[in-house]
């Protein structure tokens, strides 16, 4: 025994990395945890303490004051309470329909031949990889009165007028579902690739027609990977920037864009830094109580 | 081996296959398969794997269409009919048992799909549940179960859809050796009792052996040979099947100079040039002088004896050409008599393997259970002897020469 | 349909992209390159794009390291600390872009700090860390560990180890996430159009800007461009790890 002890912290000695356990893990950590203390923790903590100081109404931010102006300033005012009720309405009916479409898709992937299979993934990390302003831009061009497919359907007779898709609450969310749909479907066909197809074979044996195989076998297993995904739809939708602006009207705006209102146009600080706070706060609670659920429904496998 | 069709009148099998040819993009994985499982029989399907086995009994449950023949259950043709269209049920190798459903829940949904009022189906599972002597599990979820557990429920949940045949895809082939033994026996009881035919895919010939009615052997995609166990046993048709029904001692050989001239007992004589021996061989016209024959000496059937007594020590060789103990019209033997050296001996439990090392350098094998073994250690040196009419022998095309 | 519906939009867009006229108009009037000329000769977006890949390859860089050792060192962790760092990392992935824009500003202006390259990449790189790390960590738990344990037991170094045995066997999926990384620091516009500055700007806050101007068939044009990048990155990524896997591990 004392052999291999030698042996061993000979070889410990040697290499100039080698070094226990605890203290690898820890060096191995420490790039990751700095960076998101440095760059995340630190300055989200910054904000909330923006969002406590006084305002000003020369638009700069008053340092080492203390008050709840700003958050009393959320509550007071009506518009940024009537923004907030439209951003979670928004967001709720964005991941519903979310997760209805991305999930048909991700199911039409999985049962697809090899060949269908690829295409519509290969479509989906496209998607997905393309950056907000040209899908959105993209949405515009198709769907504006102008758009493409309002040519088609004037020129096709299908339709007296052109249809307004955009500039309201139907380009918004359209808008918004270019942006979180392709996660919907990765989040849910990830989890039906680990589904068994002897399960499906199974339900078939004993009678399920292929429509029912897939509610009693398929939907139960694929509710984590639709519940990741509209977790990941909501936290998306709530936040909300680009869409509203290119696609929604004056009338639809969400808080992102309140927030961003407030600080680029009226360098109102605490305000905006207090309306970014209680958005951030109140997607996380909705993602915990997401992630609670799934937990509790078991065989969750987290983001 | 191949029964009359129900259109000719005669016996009608639960599970008809005609001419059925499996095929996946190029390879072909069963070919011109035509097999009846009669009514209350449990009929094995053995073969290595690969040989296409597996593949039959999906396409019987539906789950593969034959690119070719016809499929019938119960006297009904359901060839290109969905798996759900069928009345018949599997128990998958895995089990496939839904995650998300409780055990009583997996065994009621078959009798859920059909239709069956919720207390109905509930009573059925139960019911069920009882034959495999899960009762006390109705609400556990699947994960919670041991191997042994889960297979009870999936046989369960198989047959509460009270299916015409039931189709089992080596449903032990997970378990361990003891479990597999009980569960076996389980198998066979419950077949007994509710006498639901069963079409039983398994690699393992001990399996086969206890379960089967009747055994169906496979290989390279084709059924080699039908027949109840016993029958097979004894009357192998050709090589494959004696090799894969148990070890044997494979020898090759050649037709010298026939002494009898094919007279009416159809003698040849057989030389064996890796033994140095000659023997006399029953054997059936068709072999002529130099075709080749491949002899099987299954172990069970040399008999081993030390070498110290006797006249041993005058062959002075590793082989002996003991012409004097001919019996034979011509000088030539009916038996095979060799003296070799001990290389090994296996314990195998209840019985004893001893390897001998004779001739050219050929190793034999002679199997005994362990009560009546030969009390001899490597090194030391054998006599071997066996009657050359214990043999099987394979011709050319690997065909049994009958006699 | 639902294809037709995630996909068209941008072959519209490219095809608008080789119209002969300024108005965005489907099928065009009649096809040419020159907004591809006038984007060629534009400095603006030159300037741009080298922003782009200057902010792509520091977040590579920074996501793939950081994302890498941190994959490697959770194993050594018990549960709870690595739900922690698990979540830790994944948390800035569900925090709004346009918080996360608006805190780092604030908290980089603190420093003078905010419209400089250093922003930039540690924004993008809040995002593309997890997904690295996420990638990575997926690679490796497909890695059979006995291998490493039969290298140490071989007498190689743990180093040595990682770098005969384990980093071979998940090559691809650090390929992949550095990919990944890439991507998510190019198509990134939320925080960057709060971070960057007039020197440090990307192309889609460019593009951005030029949209809100007018509609500016140099967008077309940037966009079908930045389409085909990301085309050829995700090809790249499918054929060395798999498009299956590419897929699920993101």
């Amino acid at each position: 025994m004392s052999g291999v002890d030698a042996a061993g912290s000979e070889r410990r000695s040697l290499g100039l990395l080698s070094v226990d356990e605890t203290t690898r893990t820890r060096l191995l950590l420490a790039p990751l945890l700095l960076f998101d203390l440095l760059v995340f923790v630190v300055p989200m903590g910054y904000l909330v303490r923006v969002s406590l100081t006084e305002r000003s109404t020369g638009g700069a931010l008053v340092r080492g004051t203390w008050s709840v102006e700003g958050y009393r300033f959320l509550l007071d005012s009506s518009v940024v309470v009537g923004v907030f009720g439209f951003t979670m309405a928004f967001a709720v009916g964005t991941t519903l329909l979310a997760v209805a479409v991305g999930s048909l898709y991700a199911y039409a992937a999985w049962r697809g031949s090899r060949l269908t299979r690829t295409v519509l993934l290969a479509g989906v990390v496209m998607s997905m990889f393309t950056t907000l302003v040209v899908k959105l831009f993209a949405a515009l061009v198709v769907f504006s009165p102008e758009g493409v497919l309002n040519d088609v359907l004037l020129a096709g007779g299908l339709v007296g007028e052109p249809l307004s898709l955009v500039n309201n609450e139907v380009g918004l969310v359209l808008g918004q579902l270019y942006v979180v749909v392709p996660y919907v479907v990765l989040s849910v066909y990830s989890t039906l690739t680990a589904l068994d197809d002897s399960l499906v074979e199974a339900a078939a044996d004993l009678g399920a027609t292929p429509v029912r195989a897939a509610r009693e076998v398929v939907l139960p297993h694929a509710l984590p990977g639709m519940a990741v995904g509209g977790v990941i739809a909501f936290a998306w939708s709530a936040g909300a920037f680009t869409a509203p602006i290119l696609l929604g009207s004056l009338g639809e705006r969400t808080v992102a864009v309140e927030v961003n209102n407030l600080l680029q146009q009226q360098f109102d600080y605490p305000p905006a830094a207090a309306l970014a706070v209680v958005l951030t706060l109140v997607v996380l609670v909705v993602l915990a109580v997401g992630l609670y659920g799934l937990r509790r429904y078991g065989g969750a496998d987290g983001v | 081996m191949r029964h009359d069709r129900h259109r000719g009148g005669g016996v009608t099998g639960v599970v008809d296959l005609d001419g059925v040819r499996v095929e996946y993009d190029d390879v072909v994985a069963v070919e011109e398969l035509s097999v009846a499982v009669r009514d209350g029989e449990l009929f094995c399907l053995l073969g290595p794997s690969g040989c296409g086995k597996t593949t039959t009994l999906r396409t019987i449950a539906g789950f593969e269409t034959p690119t070719a023949g016809r499929v019938a259950l119960d006297g009904t043709p359901v060839t290109g009919r969905p798996p759900y269209e069928r009345d018949c049920a599997t128990v998958f190798q895995d089990w496939a048992l839904f995650p998300n459903k409780s055990v009583l829940e997996n065994v009621a949904f078959g009798p859920k799909m059909t239709g069956v009022s919720a207390s109905e189906r509930r009573e059925r599972a139960r019911e069920r549940l009882a034959t495999v002597e899960m009762s006390e599990y109705a609400d556990t979820r699947p994960s919670a179960l041991s191997g042994g557990q889960k297979q009870r429920v999936a046989l369960a949940r198989a047959l509460a859809v009270d299916p015409d045949v039931l189709l089992l895809d080596e449903p032990l082939s997970n378990l361990d050796k003891r479990l597999r033994e009980t569960m076996q026996l389980e198998i066979k009881r419950i077949q007994e009792r509710l006498e639901t035919p069963m079409l039983y895919v398994t690699h393992d010939q001990d399996e086969a052996f206890t379960l089967a009615d009747r055994i169906g052997i496979m290989n390279d995609g084709r059924l080699v040979q039908v027949g109840a166990p016993g029958a097979v046993y004894d009357d192998p048709v050709n090589r494959f099947v004696e090799s894969f029904l148990g070890s044997t001692n494979f020898v090759e050989g050649r037709v010298v100079e026939s002494a009898t001239g094919g007279g009416p007992e159809g003698r040849v004589d057989v030389e064996f040039p890796a033994l140095d021996v000659v023997a006399g061989v029953p054997a059936a016209r068709s072999l002529s002088a130099g075709d080749g024959v491949i002899a099987s000496a299954r172990p069970e059937t040399i008999d081993l004896a030390p070498a110290t007594e006797g006249a041993a020590s005058t062959d002075g060789g590793t082989a002996s050409r003991p012409g004097s103990e001919s019996d034979g019209d011509d000088g030539v033997p009916d038996a095979v008599r060799l003296v070799g050296t001990v290389s090994e001996v296996v314990h195998r439990g209840s019985t004893v393997r001893q390897y001998v090392t004779v001739g050219d350098g050929v190793d034999l094998f002679v199997e005994r259970p362990a009560t009546r073994a030969a009390n001899v250690a490597a090194g030391e040196r054998v006599r071997l002897s066996w009657d050359a009419s214990d043999c099987y022998y394979f011709g050319p095309d690997d065909r049994r020469v009958r006699v | 349909m639902l294809f037709a519906f995630l996909l068209a939009p941008i072959a519209v867009v490219a095809v608008t992209s080789f119209s002969t006229t300024g108005a965005v108009a489907v099928p065009p009037p009649g096809l040419s390159t020159r907004w591809y000329e006038a984007l060629l000769a534009s400095a603006r977006w030159q300037r741009a794009a080298l922003n782009s890949l200057i902010a792509a390859g520091g977040t590579t860089l920074l996501a793939t390291v950081a994302g890498t050792a941190a994959a490697l060192a959770v194993n050594g962790l018990d549960d709870r600390r690595e739900a922690v760092v698990l979540g830790l990392t994944v948390l800035p992935l569900l925090v709004p872009g346009v918080v996360l824009g608006v805190s780092l500003l604030v908290f980089l202006g603190e420093f003078g700090l905010q419209q400089t390259y250093l922003a930039v990449v540690a924004a993008h790189s809040l995002w593309a860390t997890p997904l690295a790390f996420s990638v990575v960590r997926a690679s490796l738990s497909r890695f059979d560990p006995r291998l490493r344990e039969a290298a140490l037991d071989l007498g190689a170094s743990r180093p040595r180890a990682f770098v005969e045995v384990v980093a071979p066997n998940v090559r691809s999926g650090l390929f992949a996430a550095a990919l990944i990384a890439f991507v998510v620091s190019l198509q990134e516009f939320v925080m960057t159009l709060f971070v960057s500055g007039p020197d440090t700007r990307t192309v889609p806050v460019l593009a951005w800007n030029s949209l809100r101007g007018s509609v500016d068939p140099i967008v077309s044009v940037v966009s079908t461009l930045l389409v085909v990048t990301v085309v050829l990155v995700v090809a790249v990524g499918a054929v060395v790890a798999g498009l299956e896997r590419f897929a699920t591990d993101t």
